[in-house]
């Protein structure tokens, strides 16, 4: 069983904050990426991958036509074998959305569609700082006409910590969000990204603040019924994403598409980010742009890594109890690290300074 | 054989390096590499910083205008206050020197100071002005310092040693007005030791001058500080490279093989006699390096010991001024205390630590020796390493180090210069302000206010026309606490200081400041406290850190992420544990400049 991740690396405009591989204004290839996708799957799934997860995202993968979005989504069903599949999360940013794009979900994948809108904010202020090209009534609008539609797994993207920001501020975006009951919302810290407009404008985060939100965030959402399940992720109980959930549990996964990473067998690879590249090779040879074989360390280390993130941690094997028995015992007596039913955890106090003591594991 | 054994003695910048490389090209001696210029710097720290460490020997082939063929032997000398006891070496082996002057700079302190060096030598002193083709060369300016400030009346030698200009004339001048050596080939050997270095296939080779006699492979010689006793193996002369020969003969210049495995065997001034002939010495004393500023240096892991101690080791058999002892402090556990000549020679040691060695190590804000009294009694104590300071209540009264330091400067910065010299609890001693718009200053200073950043800041109140050398002059006593810094309420005993009482404060503060902007913030709150006897005088915290967290790590993050953490990770290693605070190398470095 297998989760599979598409990458559409299109943007009408690329947000200041983004560091993924997406281009603007590049719209006329879709039609030719969309054949590149198929010529890379047809190559890699000969026996029908049975898979579990499929996340489309991006870049603005609502950018494709409602052509272009069928003919992906057959394209996912002739290849593939999608008796077991259990979610299939699709971005979407409110500009690009409509009703015809999402009928078409709707009507390909029905009950496994969890659709993820990009909100970020509802201030049109800060919408505009954070080089977004839609307005918190566009999305209302979408939004409303995907719950009318019936699609009953939604995400909300937010964004917290921009610059000029205040904690009353995000409050009032976080209640006008929980307002909307989407059955899942991700909260992130702005994180000026090396190469994205922010850090070039040499944009910095308030640490208090940041914290601040942060704070009120994890103690806000659960007392509104989203349990707090990984740093940034909030969800109703029984829609916790779970393709993300693949990554944080260190488990396999195949990326299709320019700059999609892959994890199998013990390799990690990532597919050449260049788009002409992409075009010209794909289905016709490696795609790889770099790859990486983990040893048994690097696993380990990447498990606890990723398992920490998550609030309900990692399982306490008598291999991390031993060889990280020191670390352990530190932040447990400090109060950042806590065991229960043979699971190890991070406590609320840890998560927002969790780089500081996940380092110590890698 | 037609000898001349010289040196070239100048201020730092001067252009010492380059009138050597310029005799060596013009003599076309053999091994000269146009592509590496400052042939005889041979440390990559040398021609890096552009100062010679080590004094080097070569000799010259020269066919003078007189029609003879001459020896010339060049004793180069080193060009920092910190190995000023090394120009003697330079001297003792030397009938005369070249005096270089630059023609926009002028006579500068370390010229001062050679010069009178040079003088009680009674070497013969043929002054010479470089860089005359600089826009800003002032000549009669500089002919006219010389005269004033040197005493010097000879006839002044012009050049432009980076232009190749009057080479020739610095050269016939050598041949026509430093005297040959005297000496009797067929006495008894004397010869004196004037540099030494480690070769780790040959063990010690010992530069000497030979005044009488003849040294050869197979005599057995005596060294006459010690009485150790070495059979030669190997005698030569060096041209850049060295050259084997049968024997050295009185007035010749060359080094000497002999199986000799303890540099500290050799000491610089001492006589080499042959076993069993007359045995008299040279000089009266030898000349002995003795350290003035001493730090600790202590591996940044524990596990890092034993590689520090082989690397001191090491070191040592090739730098006989560094010395060292064990030591335990118990922020930073086993380490070293060592002495240096001075805190040019500290950065030196450091770097080849580092360099040549790899060795991850931590340096302790450097101090002077002080002379301690304690009430109960006892005869005065020695004491270089302020984490062992007794108690203020039981001292009686410290003495610390002075140093008469001379200072030339252009008129208009004296009076900066004074007010920097007050500053730093000096007194002055004289103040000569010559017609040549330039003074002659000497002050009396601790040598603790002068080993940290006092050079640089001489440089910023003068615009950089200011020159500084110095001498020890014994003990004094002075007013002096121990100030103990505590991180997390605990003592750090590497971080301890000796402050004036006047300063207290001051030192306080910038050692809370140091601190505060070197160690990043960790998990906890961390309160830093300054204590003078029992009393905090200055304190502040690091606040917690609040926040350190990738918001976003999906599939494509991941080995980026790891990589980070791994870094991160790395970073941490470096940074030594102190109870629960890590303390980064940074911290220790800015100690180190507790000036600024």
């Amino acid at each position: 069983m297998k989760s599979l991740y598409i990458h559409i690396p299109f943007c009408k405009k690329k947000c200041h904050y983004c560091d993924f591989t997406s281009f603007s204004g590049r719209e006329a290839l879709m039609p030719e990426y969309i054949d590149a996708l198929e010529r890379e799957i047809y190559l890699l799934t000969t026996n029908h991958y049975p898979l579990t997860t499929v996340f489309i995202g991006g870049g603005t993968p609502s950018i494709l036509s409602p052509q272009q979005l069928r003919r992906l989504l057959n394209i996912i069903k002739n290849n593939f074998d999608l008796t077991n599949l259990k979610e299939m999360t699709f971005e979407a940013n409110p500009e690009s959305l409509d009703r015809e794009k999402l009928s078409i979900l709707q009507e390909l994948f029905s009950e496994a569609i969890r659709l993820s809108i990009g909100l970020q904010c509802f201030d049109n202020k800060y919408l505009k700082d954070l080089g977004r090209i839609h307005s918190s009534e566009e999305f209302l609008d979408k939004y409303t006409q995907a719950r009318m539609l019936g699609i009953n797994n939604i995400n909300i993207d937010l964004i917290y910590g921009l610059p000029g920001q205040g904690l009353a501020q995000w409050q009032n975006t976080l209640q006008k969000t929980v307002a909307l009951k989407p059955e899942h919302i991700s909260a992130y810290c702005l994180t000026p990204a090396k190469g994205t407009m922010f850090d070039y404008n040499n944009v910095s985060v308030d640490e208090n603040i940041a914290s601040d939100m942060y704070k009120f965030t994890s103690e806000y959402l659960p007392a509104n019924g989203y349990g707090h399940y990984e740093i940034s992720n909030f969800a109703l109980s029984g829609r916790e994403c779970v393709h993300n959930k693949i990554y944080w549990g260190n488990k396999e996964y195949i990326g299709i598409g320019a700059s999609a990473v892959s994890y199998i067998n013990g390799v990690r690879s990532k597919n050449v980010a260049d788009l002409g590249a992409y075009l010209k090779d794909a289905g016709k040879k490696s795609l790889v742009e770099e790859s990486e074989s983990l040893d048994e360390e690097s696993k380990l280390g990447e498990t606890v890594m990723l398992g920490l993130r998550m609030r309900r941690g990692i399982e306490l094997t008598q291999q991390i109890e031993s060889k990280y028995t020191d670390i352990i015992t530190k932040y447990k007596n400090d109060g950042f690290l806590e065991i229960a039913d043979n699971r190890m955890f991070l406590t609320q106090k840890a998560l927002f300074v969790s780089n500081t003591i996940l380092a110590d594991f890698v | 054989m037609r000898i001349r054994n010289f040196c070239i003695i100048a201020h730092i910048d001067h252009g010492k390096s380059t009138l050597a490389d310029r005799i060596l090209e013009f003599t076309k001696t053999s091994g000269y590499d146009q592509s590496k210029p400052q042939m005889l710097d041979s440390m990559d720290l040398e021609r890096e910083r552009g100062i010679t460490i080590r004094s080097k020997t070569v000799k010259i082939d020269y066919h003078s205008k007189d029609g003879n063929d001459y020896i010339l032997n060049l004793i180069d000398t080193p060009g920092h206050v910190d190995f000023s006891y090394e120009v003697s070496r330079a001297l003792i082996a030397s009938e005369g020197a070249v005096l270089l002057v630059d023609a926009s700079q002028g006579v500068e302190a370390q010229t001062l100071a050679n010069t009178l060096t040079a003088k009680k030598h009674n070497l013969v002193i043929i002054p010479a002005i470089n860089k005359i083709d600089l826009p800003t060369a002032d000549i009669a300016g500089a002919e006219m310092q010389i005269m004033e400030i040197l005493d010097i009346a000879e006839d002044v030698v012009k050049l432009s040693a980076k232009s190749g200009i009057g080479i020739v004339d610095v050269l016939e001048a050598i041949v026509q007005r430093i005297p040959p050596p005297v000496g009797d080939v067929n006495a008894d050997l004397k010869a004196v030791v004037f540099d030494s270095y480690y070769d780790s296939y040959r063990g010690v080779v010992i530069y000497v001058r030979v005044f009488n006699g003849s040294i050869k492979p197979g005599m057995k010689i005596v060294f006459l500080s010690n009485n150790k006793i070495y059979e030669v193996l190997e005698t030569g002369v060096i041209s850049l490279k060295m050259i084997p020969t049968e024997s050295l003969s009185g007035g010749e210049v060359g080094y000497i093989v002999a199986n000799i495995k303890d540099i500290h065997d050799v000491k610089i001034g001492d006589t080499l006699s042959e076993v069993g002939k007359t045995q008299e010495k040279v000089l009266s004393e030898w000349l002995e390096s003795k350290p003035f500023v001493f730090a600790g240096i202590f591996p940044i892991s524990p596990a890092g010991y034993d590689e520090l101690r082989l690397a001191l080791e090491k070191l040592r058999l090739t730098d006989a001024s560094l010395i060292y002892k064990n030591v335990s402090s118990s922020a930073l556990g086993p380490g070293f205390h060592c002495g240096f000549l001075g805190s040019l020679h500290l950065e030196i040691v450091k770097e080849r630590l580092e360099r040549e060695f790899n060795a991850n190590i931590l340096i302790t804000s450097p101090n002077v020796n002080y002379k301690l009294k304690l009430k109960n009694g006892s005869p005065m104590i020695e004491m270089d390493n302020p984490a062992k300071f007794p108690p203020y209540f039981e001292i009686e009264y410290i003495e610390e180090p002075y140093v008469k330091a001379t200072i030339v400067t252009p008129t208009e910065f004296a009076s900066n210069v004074v007010e920097l010299c007050k500053g730093n609890r000096g007194k002055v001693l004289e103040i000569r302000q010559l017609e040549a718009f330039k003074s002659v200053m000497t002050f009396e200073l601790p040598l603790a206010e002068i080993i940290v950043g006092f050079y640089d800041m001489l440089k910023s109140v003068s615009k950089g026309y200011a020159s500084f050398d110095y001498e020890h002059i014994g003990y004094k006593q002075g007013d002096l606490m121990k100030l103990d810094v505590l991180i997390n309420s605990e003592v750090v005993d590497a971080f301890s200081y000796i402050v004036h009482t006047q300063n207290i404060e001051k030192v306080a503060n910038r050692l809370i400041e140091k601190l505060r902007s070197t160690i990043p913030r960790q998990m906890f709150q961390i309160p830093l406290q300054v204590k003078a006897d029992n009393r905090i005088v200055a304190r502040d915290d690091i606040r917690a850190l609040r926040k350190d967290v990738t918001a976003k790590c999906y599939g494509g993050d991941i080995s980026r992420k790891r990589k980070l953490l791994e870094r991160q990770k790395e970073g941490k290693k470096k940074m030594k544990q102190f109870g629960r605070v890590e303390i980064p190398q940074e911290t220790f470095l800015a100690l180190l400049k507790i000036q600024d």
